[in-house]
């Protein structure tokens, strides 16, 4: 009798599993092709794309352009040369590939950068600069990169393109600021 | 009728009759804690840095702070949180798996992702999702009941297939987003990469000048990840495509600094090896005796 109840148990237990991979499986294969938006809109199609199905990782939109920040401060009445610092800690990771912080420091210049980017569109600089946000760019900008006391700081943040017909690249400004980092309130 | 019936049932059998490739999913998971400790040490200056200037997003929600509690502390003792995960980590490592700290583990990536996340890419995504369905990799260690048994095998092979899934899913949304896309139809895509200042590694110019190899590539590039979701169930063809995987991320990892994506993807391909796998490697490397 105990035999044949956990035979029961056993087989539920089986099709239970069987019945969980199958749903699975079907919606990973339906969420895959339906398009984008239509699936986000709803909280299973949008869980499915954000945890599921991840990437795509190398989409066309994103190979297209690459990303600078561009920075000047000013220093013994002169401003220094505008520096493109990530391009700096790329040329280190490659030189030092165990360097891996540095690769990721690009990142978080980027992730702020677009952010800073996004609020310049609506708003002016009297807006954005108390923004946490940007308290957060000039931080990491005085602390990582400057590196000194400075009363003058010009940013420069924008995309390149690069045209394959003409073998020719573009930049896109997407916003420039030149400022008073000591007016500028600590993002921490 | 009849022939779909035993169809499920065979199905059904699948998951209970007993746990699949243990040693072979065991070195899976091993390889993928092995892999967290050396993300998170590696990780740990450029966290530390970045919580000096930014403040994490967190939830007010209860069970939103209790799940990110490890994300909270690092906001406050940034060295604090990756001590305690390192230490976590390497207790992952000597132990056998069991259930709780593989809850733990995933618990621990999730937090690690949400810490870094001005500083994190597509491979920690990978990292905690594959943690997620590895949770129940782990045999019980105590004697259970028969049908305790049952659960955790079925558990434990779910688990195991969810792993081989999330992963081929990789390779199909990628595979067909560039199949749609006109630059990677084109070869185009290629031209562009070469123009990646952040990712493009500056030994490598000139590679991808010649819009003829770029068609190959670019195509070699979708035949592979679309073949991929498709050959890496057939015996035959499984480890042929995995041999090809890796030398595609290898090349992924010099020539696009993309070190932590190809590696993880790399240990990816450890859950479709199989017990006997092991044993081929084995006996490559020692010859049977006279």
């Amino acid at each position: 009798m105990k035999d044949a109840s956990n035979l029961s148990f056993k087989r539920r237990v089986g099709l239970a599993a069987f019945v969980i991979v199958l749903v699975h499986a079907l919606l990973s294969v339906l969420i895959l092709f339906i398009p984008k938006p239509v699936a986000n809109s709803n909280s299973i199609g949008l869980m499915y794309n954000r945890l599921m199905l991840i990437g795509p990782f190398f989409d066309e939109a994103r190979i297209k352009t690459s990303p600078h920040l561009y920075v000047r401060y000013f220093e013994n009445e002169t401003w220094t040369p505008p520096k493109d610092y990530a391009m700096d800690n790329f040329t280190i990771y490659c030189r030092r590939p165990w360097r891996y912080d540095k690769l990721r420091l690009t990142y978080v210049e980027r992730y702020l950068s677009n952010k800073v980017g996004q609020m310049n569109k609506t708003n002016d600089f009297g807006e954005v600069k108390d923004s946490r946000v940007f308290r957060e760019l000039n931080q990491f900008v005085v602390h990582e990169y400057v590196e000194r006391p400075t009363d003058s700081i010009a940013l420069v943040y924008g995309h390149s393109r690069y045209f394959p017909n003409t073998h020719t690249t573009r930049f896109d400004t997407t916003f420039e600021y030149t400022y008073n980092p000591n007016e500028i309130a600590p993002a921490k | 009728m009849l022939r779909l019936n035993s169809l499920i049932q065979q199905a059904s059998d699948y998951f209970i009759n007993g746990f699949r490739q243990p040693a072979s999913t065991r070195i899976f998971f091993k390889a993928l804690v092995v892999y967290a400790l050396v993300k998170l040490i590696l990780m740990w200056p450029a966290c530390r840095m970045v919580l000096q200037h930014h403040t994490l997003p967190l939830p007010r929600s209860i069970p939103g702070k209790l799940f990110l509690a490890p994300a909270f502390l690092a906001n406050l003792y940034p060295d604090v949180f990756f001590s305690v995960g390192a230490a976590l980590i390497v207790l992952l490592i000597v132990v056998k798996p069991h259930i709780i700290l593989n809850l733990l583990f995933f618990w621990l990536t999730f937090n690690l992702y949400v810490v870094g996340f001005p500083v994190t890419d597509g491979s920690d995504v990978v990292l905690f999702m594959l943690s997620f369905w590895a949770i129940p990799l782990a045999h019980p260690r105590s004697l259970v009941s028969e049908s305790q048994l049952f659960v955790r095998a079925a558990l434990f092979n779910v688990g195991r297939l969810f792993c081989q899934f999330f992963v081929v899913m990789v390779y199909a949304v990628s595979g067909l987003d560039k199949i749609r896309s006109e630059g990677w139809q084109t070869g185009e895509a290629f031209a562009y990469v070469e123009h990646l200042e952040f990712l493009f590694n500056p030994l490598f110019k000139g590679i991808f000048e010649y819009p003829v190899w770029n068609l190959l590539f670019s195509w070699s590039t979708l035949a592979f990840e679309l073949s991929f979701c498709v050959l890496i169930w057939i015996n035959k063809t499984r480890l042929p495509i995995i041999i090809i995987g890796i030398i595609f991320h290898l090349f992924i990892w010099i020539v696009l600094s993309l070190p932590d994506f190809a590696l993880i993807m790399i240990l990816s391909y450890l859950i479709f090896l199989r017990n006997s796998d092991y044993e081929k490697i084995r006996s490559m490397f020692r010859p049977a005796l006279p």
